[in-house]
């Protein structure tokens, strides 16, 4: 029989990263189970079975010799790994299982994978900081062509994204308090 | 992962993604080395440093414990007088 796939498009901010893990839960609950997940936030659903499956995300770049031993770990300990999206890795178990549904035991190991994420976007920081230093003085001096404008307009979205970095940054140094606090 | 469930008798339990991140802190920080390597699994085995700062925490722990288990008898015999008292 021919396996019906779906496609869904969707996004998540990092520290609802617990909230998708629930979600794709529920997917399964109704019978629609994560078979892969794309480059933009496109999940493959398989339909079939409604199931009891629990779903994990891990935040992990890494080479590919040192990918092969993470995920070997995470196998050994019954965890099937179905994909990685921006550095997102999607792990999913059975829950009837005897072991332990959790791939992160202790606080400090769950605060060390926002950790990951904040690194990831001070690099981005880093940039736009550089972005404003050497090359906003220069694109808001003297317009030298008459295509400038366009230019200018494209550089209007930095300061937006610099805003939206800072707020994912803030929401993130939030998450880490509130878990450090439980 | 199982091991560790087994020997503290299911009083601790280790994710892989914990686990993953204890062995390259160790790591880092000289106490764990690696030994072997085979079918994508590595071994490692303790640094002299690591042997040290194993046995002091073991000390440690021990001491903790011993007094823990001074206090918790004391508890026992203090529920018995009460008991006996009424």
């Amino acid at each position: 029989m021919e396996k019906t796939m779906v496609r869904k498009f969707k996004w998540f901010w990092p520290w609802h990263d617990e909230a998708e893990e629930a979600w794709l839960g529920e997917m399964s609950k109704k019978g629609y189970h994560l078979s892969s997940v794309g480059v933009m936030g496109i999940y493959k659903f398989i339909v079939a079975e409604p199931q009891d499956y629990v779903y994990r995300l891990d935040y992990q770049t890494f080479p590919e010799k040192d990918k092969q031993e993470y995920l070997q770990l995470f196998r050994d300990a019954g965890w099937e790994h179905i994909g990685e999206m921006s550095a997102w890795q999607y792990f999913r178990k059975g829950s009837k299982q005897r072991e332990p549904d959790e791939i992160f035991t202790d606080v400090e190991s769950k605060v060390a994978k926002y950790k990951r994420v904040l690194a990831y976007l001070a690099f981005f920081l880093l940039i736009e900081a550089i972005y404003v230093v050497t090359f906003a003085y220069n694109i808001w001096g003297d317009s030298p062509y008459s295509w400038w404008g366009i230019i200018r307009a494209i550089s209007l979205l930095v300061p937006l994204a610099a805003l939206f970095l800072m707020y994912a940054f803030v929401r993130l140094i939030l998450r880490i308090r509130q878990l450090r606090r439980l | 992962m199982q091991e560790v469930e087994k020997i503290s008798e299911g009083t601790v339990k280790v994710g892989p993604g914990t686990l993953y991140g204890v062995f390259t802190n160790l790591e880092k920080e000289g106490l764990i080395v690696k030994v072997k390597e085979e079918e994508r699994r590595k071994s490692y085995a303790l640094t002299p440093k690591g042997r040290a700062v194993l046995l002091s925490q073991v000390e440690r722990l021990e001491i903790m414990s011993r007094n823990g288990l001074a206090v918790s008898a004391r508890l026992l015999s203090d529920r018995h007088n009460v008991v006996g008292g009424a």
